[in-house]
């Protein structure tokens, strides 16, 4: 066989990548590599800046859990949700904005008198409880602010009222506008805040500072003015674009679930929840109950007596928008017995949350707030498939027993609306 | 049996030609399954062999794709389950697993030819594979680190580099 005529061709230099295979490589790396790899070179920056390639970045990053390891202010840590794969896990410095901008050793450490608490998130977003405590006013100073941890841009949000309470339900994407938007419970009016309350909705997008909130649905049943705390974002599930609630204001006391829909921005009506669970018992017997998507369906995981077997059951629910009603049916039983889960100080049995893993059907995420571990389990083959410990045990410190992961989609996204309200830095006075 | 078995060749840049199995390449590239099926209507009858000519890919480079190639899509080798090894459950070791890392493990002028033939080849899981690959070697490194590893010359003028890091200057 005689040799071609064509010449050989060489490759072996990275500047003769095309565009689209360094945009590949890229969509493999995290968030900050590919920020560095911007400063590389020309190519590589019109590579990785321009909007399709952040857009699909965003799309092709796997999603992550959110933890903040050490409470208030604490570093946030990042798993891979679907394999906790501890090689990628990392480490993400939001920025913490100090409310005192003269002092730079404050804003470096993002002291100052401020501490943020993770609440929320939503895709790229995370949201943050600010408690401002430098004044000796009862309480402090509280505010929620939004941010993407990844470009750290931050964004305060602008409560319905300036006086009264005020309760963020969910912060979510409305599709058909793409802006961010807020979900509140509040009173009707500021000046009287035992007075009635309803559902409001804002927007990230608009500069709330001008925009009035949209009232949405009816009178609400619940008193707000005795609530506690700012928001139950993370205590909501987003199935299929609607969000739903087992513990609000409205349905807490009740056998319901609340659920509203993020695209028509209305309420649906109330979901009856899987049975033996509407039993109110006293505190410390509640059951703990966690909403997830499992098997492309809404679930509710309970670990629901106090001395019985320590168990998970988690319910399904068959027929979401059947006119006869829906039917609960309890799919697993998890014996958690069986996962060497050391008891709850509080509880004196495991404490388990559940979330859809996002991998397999047959696997969800269970987080143990007794060990603060995670646990990816397989529910046919009854097994442990991965278990992580996401803080290291620490006797000393109890207050950290309790532990939120968060759903989180790493982005390069610079949203418009974090120039809409200039950060807060310089001021600490309430909205 | 085995002599049933259909084979093509595959001529490198570099003039050496490989054998390899018809199904299992068909199977693993889009772009030669796409080459014999242009070819197939001549060959109807024939028991010619067909050779086809890869005319971007060295011979020592296509010597590894055809490696990784029969190691993966040739299903009387692939142990456990070909069709549904992409799901691995995490914490389950995938059989080919270590092969996959072994393969890898080359130098920085190898792995790009391997990055540039399985895009070539349109060898999806090989390209995923590599891309990987590469981004872990640029994962965790300094810029300048990045520059020397791989050859790339540094374009920017001095006023650029200043206001690439200010944009950028959370990653630093």
């Amino acid at each position: 066989m005689s040799a071609p005529a064509t010449e050989a061709t060489s490759f072996s230099s990275f500047d003769d990548l095309n565009a689209d295979v360094v945009a590949e490589i890229l969509f493999r790396l995290p968030s900050a590599s590919v920020l560095r790899c911007r400063a590389v070179c020309r190519a590589w920056r019109d590579v990785a800046s321009g909007p399709e390639f952040v857009a699909a970045y965003s799309r092709r990053r796997p999603l992550e859990l959110v933890v903040q390891r050490h409470g208030d202010n604490g570093v946030l840590d990042a798993i891979p949700l679907a394999t906790l794969d501890e090689a990628s896990r990392r480490c993400l410095h939001p920025g913490y904005p100090s409310s005192n901008s003269n002092d730079p050793a404050a804003a470096a450490t993002g002291t100052g008198g401020d501490q943020y608490s993770l609440m929320g998130s939503c895709g790229d977003l995370l949201l943050f409880e600010r408690n401002h405590r430098a004044g000796a006013g009862m309480g402090g100073d509280r505010q929620l602010w939004v941010c993407n941890p990844v470009t750290r841009q931050w964004s305060p949000v602008a409560l319905p009222h300036r006086n009264g309470k005020s309760l963020l339900c969910g912060l979510y994407l409305h599709r058909p506008s793409g802006e961010h938007r807020l979900l509140f419970l509040t009173n009707d009016t500021c000046r009287d805040i035992t007075g009635p309350a309803s559902h409001y909705v804002g927007s990230l997008e608009l500069d709330t500072y001008r925009y009035r909130y949209r009232r949405v649905g009816g009178p609400a049943l619940a008193a707000v003015y005795f609530l506690m705390g700012l928001t139950i974002t993370a205590q909501c599930l987003d199935y299929h674009g609607k969000l739903h609630w087992l513990h609000h204001p409205e349905v807490t006391e009740t056998d319901k679930i609340l659920a509203f829909d993020t695209v028509s921005e209305t309420f649906r009506r109330t979901m009856p929840r899987p049975p033996l669970l509407g039993t109110k018992k006293q505190y410390g017997e509640m059951p703990i109950l966690s909403l997830l998507e499992m098997d492309g369906k809404l679930a509710v995981a309970a670990t629901p007596d106090l001395d019985s077997s320590m168990r998970m059951d988690l319910w399904v629910l068959e027929d979401y928008d059947s006119d006869d009603g829906e039917s609960w049916t309890c799919r697993h039983r998890i014996d958690l017995s069986a996962l060497s889960l050391p008891p709850s100080r509080l509880l004196r049995h495991p404490c388990c949350w559940a979330m859809g893993a996002h991998s397999d059907d047959d696997v969800i995420l269970l987080g143990d707030m007794a060990s603060l571990s995670l646990l990816l389990y397989h529910l046919t083959e009854k097994r442990v498939l991965k278990r992580i410990q996401v803080v290291a045990s620490n006797k000393k410190s109890p207050q950290t027993t309790y532990m939120w992961a968060l759903v989180f989609r790493d982005s390069l996204d610079t949203h418009a609306f974090f120039h809409l309200h200039t950060p807060g830095i310089s001021t600490n006075s309430s909205m | 049996m085995a002599s049933e078995k259909k084979v093509v060749f595959l001529r490198s840049s570099d003039g050496e030609a490989f054998e390899v199995s018809e199904e299992v390449i068909s199977a693993a590239s889009v772009t030669i399954k796409g080459m014999i099926d242009e070819e197939s209507p001549s060959r109807a009858d024939t028991a010619a062999t067909t050779t086809l000519a890869i005319p971007n890919v060295t011979a020592a480079t296509l010597s590894r794709v055809l490696h990784y190639v029969n190691k993966h899509f040739d299903a009387a080798a692939v142990v456990g389950r070909p069709d549904d090894y992409i799901f691995c459950a995490p914490g389950d070791e995938h059989p080919l697993a270590r092969f996959d890392d072994d393969f890898v493990d080359v130098d920085n002028d190898t792995l790009i030819d391997l990055v540039h033939a399985a895009e070539y080849l349109h060898i999806k899981k090989l390209f995923d594979l590599t891309c990987k690959a590469v981004a872990d070697k640029l994962k965790g490194r300094t810029i300048d680190q990045i520059r020397e590893t791989f050859g790339i010359v540094n374009d920017y003028t001095v006023e650029e580099e200043v206001e690439v890091y200010r944009e950028n200057s959370w990653a630093f």
